[in-house]
């Protein structure tokens, strides 16, 4: 019976270790867990990504996850090849396909992130190749640099600069322990929906008694939006309320046109820079001042082309996000479409 | 591989398992090889310069065995020194290059000793310090050198004690890896329980007091005397769930496979005198110093002047242990001076000793008095730079005006004094869940587990002592 016992206990730990250590094994696992009606399912997701990270049933909205819907293109012409470096707020809200985009024939999507899986190359045949740089504000300031495009467009190899020792020690971890293995475990042992009540009730529990939001989440003042803890936190990178200087906007703007000689040199014929505001930037629900990030950045880009959604977003803001989400939601997506269309049509031949 | 991780919780599951399932000759390859797997979850490179001290002292304690006189001492200084030496270069070199500085800038020179930037190997004064016991016991002849290179090995980083502690003897730790350790329920309750209680004093205790602690401490100018008398409170406690925590996990988590380690702690602030509570706090660390450095010394057999000065440089060496800056040598210092104080006290006005302190009132002014000494200690262990101490002290002198928060509410704040004094009192009376019968064990865990979900902080917060 104890070697039983013991033998369970050890096919158990090593099973979950093996899977929670493989690229395959926790995409097996995801898989698994987001089948509709699965017993063993995972609601992390279906709720918005703040209601995942916070579990506080008063946020529990099912979210609409369809991708925006395109209007009919009014352009005859589809003489761009368009290339996007962006992040969720692209990938979650578009099909990536020409359809959305007016004068687009083809287009190729890179995660900030960087996608291995992905190899840029051009398009053979020649036409105007546009690249899109598109950043939610909170990441802008840690993204703008030419050596992270250059990342992307390269071998990432072109920014490592490690000694050996650090080399052989980062080798030995990426055999022995997975990198993300601690979040790994998590979501295989706890990320089943009937944990959720549980989750709730200590979400509720930190709330109501000690009036504290649970980790990475901040709740707005008017309660009716949750918000990532880093855009509200006015000491925090990315920031809406951190003080952004003069100078570190006029450095910002310089990366920018990095970026922009570098992917002219690459070959880009034009390069359209559109940076996200944090939702709380728009949806104003702080006793704080933003620091007017984003249009403080436009009336200093001169020549740049450059998307700003914020006065558009503003308008019924509360109508353009998800309670739930730290994205925007189809209406809001769709909102920024028509400004990125607008600056596409506008695009000398 | 922090204890209050899932890792760790798969790692325990896979190494006790495959512990019992394995035949009796081979259990020891496997917790090498585990301990090896644990330690190298932090900086894998590091683990070869543990090898080295261990190579050296492997072969210095068979050479201690094989030579007396002058050539045993040189064996033994070779081993010192080899361990002193590792501590030196990757814990103090950079204090060392930087004092030089200082001192030569005194006087008109500048002296830049070249700079090593270098991580400090986690656990390094714990795997040191027991290495180092291997050897000083072998040369006194209480322990016989280990011929098994594994097994000695094993020693130094048997996994729950390998980054902090208990700091083991040869003597208690070394037969065991030979003795063949069944299932025994009983036995594996008990250690469970120890780790629940362990996790229970970091994760519900430690971790939830830190968050008051650390927002404090983060500005000390900026808040009121009240707001850094109950930091410094609240952060007493934090260091001793914290590190007691860490212990007890330990403890219980070689207790499961049959393995009896050293009790670390006993109730440190129900101590009714400085040198009582160290009797009680980091048992395996102070013990070694008496040992090791206090006795060598000559202890108390020796004139007055000499006594106090050997108490003296123990708690400085004691402090420089727990970190390469001034801030723990004053920390050290200042328990030397209580300990002094006490002495002279006692030897003049005998009838204060804290040992006739019997009454009730009269034990509690003792136990308060403890307590508060200890506590001012522990500003300068937890405030590393002196604008940071002056400004501390400042405050608490002045109370100048203040407007910062706590990181608390008023609920929060409650409830963490009520953990706290609930700790007291289960120390005060001695309770300890591995004591528990363990026909409870069946309820009690669930028990505990729900009680270090709902009330647990989990923010992977490192253990404190890791950084020694």
């Amino acid at each position: 019976m104890k070697k039983l016992l013991a033998v369970l206990v050890f096919v158990l730990c090593a099973g979950l270790l093996m899977v929670s250590s493989s690229q395959s094994g926790m995409s097996w696992l995801t898989h698994a867990r987001y089948q509709p009606n699965s017993l063993l399912g995972s609601d992390k997701y279906l709720y918005g990504d703040l209601y995942g990270i916070s579990y506080l049933s008063n946020f529990k909205y099912i979210k609409d996850v369809s991708a925006v819907r395109p209007d009919e293109l009014i352009s005859k012409q589809k003489d761009i090849s368009l290339y996007v470096i962006g992040d969720s707020y692209f990938y979650s809200s578009f099909e990536i396909i020409p359809a959305y985009f007016e004068r687009v024939n083809s287009i190729q999507f890179f995660k900030w992130d960087h996608s291995p899986e992905v190899t840029f190359k051009f398009t053979q045949a020649r036409t105007k190749r546009v690249l899109l740089v598109e950043s939610v504000e909170r990441n802008v300031l840690n993204l703008m640099y030419k050596e992270r495009v250059a990342a992307i467009f390269e071998k990432p190899e072109v920014i490592q600069n490690k000694s050996v020792f650090a080399q052989i020690n980062r080798s030995i971890k990426q055999i022995l322990y997975h990198r993300t293995l601690e979040e790994n475990l998590s979501f295989a042992l706890f990320d089943l929906a009937l944990f959720s009540k549980f989750k709730e009730l200590k979400a509720e529990l930190n709330l109501s008694l000690f009036g504290r939001e649970p980790a990475g989440v901040k709740l707005a003042k008017s309660k009716d939006f949750l918000y990532l803890d880093q855009t509200v936190d006015s000491v925090a990178d990315g920031s809406s309320f951190q003080v952004v200087s003069e100078m570190r906007l006029a450095e910002l703007v310089q990366n920018m046109r990095q970026i922009e000689d570098y992917a002219k040199k690459m070959g880009f014929d034009e390069v359209i820079f559109s940076f996200i505001p944090n939702p709380v930037s728009v949806l104003a629900t702080e006793d704080k001042s933003y620091n007017q990030f984003i249009p403080r950045l436009e009336n200093k880009v001169g020549s740049i082309h450059f998307v700003n959604p914020t006065d558009e977003l503003k308008q019924q803001a509360k109508q353009n996000f998800f309670k739930s989400d730290s994205h925007w939601n189809q209406r809001g997506a769709k909102i920024w479409l028509d400004l990125l269309n607008k600056q596409l049509l506008s695009l000398p031949k | 591989m922090v204890f209050n991780s899932l890792q760790f919780l798969v790692f325990f599951g896979i190494v006790t398992s495959a512990y019992f399932l394995l035949a009796h000759r081979f259990r020891w390859i496997l917790l090498l090889a585990a301990s090896c797997y644990f330690y190298m979850a932090f900086v894998p490179i590091y683990l070869v310069i543990l090898l080295v001290t261990i190579i050296i002292d492997y072969w210095a304690g068979i050479y201690l065995e094989k030579f007396e006189g002058r050539a045993k001492k040189l064996f033994l200084a070779f081993s010192l020194i080899a361990n002193v030496g590792v501590l030196a270069i990757f814990k103090y070199y950079g204090f060392i290059a930087n004092n030089v500085y200082h001192l030569a800038y005194l006087f008109g020179r500048e002296v830049h000793l070249p700079s090593l930037s270098i991580l400090l190997p986690i656990g390094l004064s714990f795997h040191t310090f027991q290495a180092m016991s291997y050897t000083i016991e072998v040369y006194r002849g209480n322990q016989k050198a280990e011929r098994n290179f594994g097994i000695y090995s094993l020693y130094v980083m048997f996994y729950p004690q390998l980054v902090a502690g208990p700091i083991e003897r040869p003597q208690n730790l070394l037969h065991q890896f030979y003795e063949r350790h069944v299932w025994d329920s009983v036995r594996v309750r008990a250690g469970i329980m120890q780790m629940m209680e362990g996790l229970i004093k970091k994760v519900v205790i430690a971790d939830r007091l830190a968050i008051l602690v650390d927002s404090v401490y983060a500005s000390v100018g900026t808040h009121s005397r009240g707001q850094l008398l109950l930091a410094s409170f609240f952060y007493s406690f934090q260091i001793y769930c914290d590190f007691s925590g860490y212990s007890d996990i330990a403890i219980g988590a070689a207790r499961v496979m049959g393995f009896k380690l050293m009790d670390n702690f006993n109730a440190p602030y129900t101590a009714k005198s400085i040198p009582d509570f160290w009797r009680r706090w980091h048992i395996s660390l102070s013990t070694w110093f008496k040992d090791y450095v206090y006795f060598s010394l000559g202890g108390n057999r020796v004139s007055v002047p000499k006594w106090y000065f050997n108490i003296m440089l123990v708690f400085i060496v004691s402090g420089l242990w727990h970190g390469a800056s001034w801030n723990f040598v004053i920390w050290g210092f200042l328990h030397g001076i209580f300990q002094l104080i006490g002495f002279t006290l006692n030897r003049f006005f005998p009838q204060l000793a804290a040992k006739y302190a019997t009454g009730l009132i009269r034990g509690i002014f003792y136990r308060v008095l403890t307590f508060s000494l200890v506590s001012l200690a522990w500003v300068f262990f937890r405030l590393v730079h002196f604008s940071e101490i002056k400004a501390y002290f400042k405050q608490l002198i002045f109370d100048l005006p203040s407007n910062s928060l706590l990181g608390m509410n008023s609920n929060e704040v409650l409830f963490s004094i009520l953990l706290v004094f609930g700790l007291y009192y289960w120390d005060f009376k001695g309770l300890a869940l591995r004591n528990i019968r363990s026909q409870y064990f069946v309820f009690l865990l669930p028990f505990l587990v729900a009680i270090i979900y709902f009330f647990g902080v989990f923010s992977l917060k490192q253990f404190i002592y890791f950084q020694f």
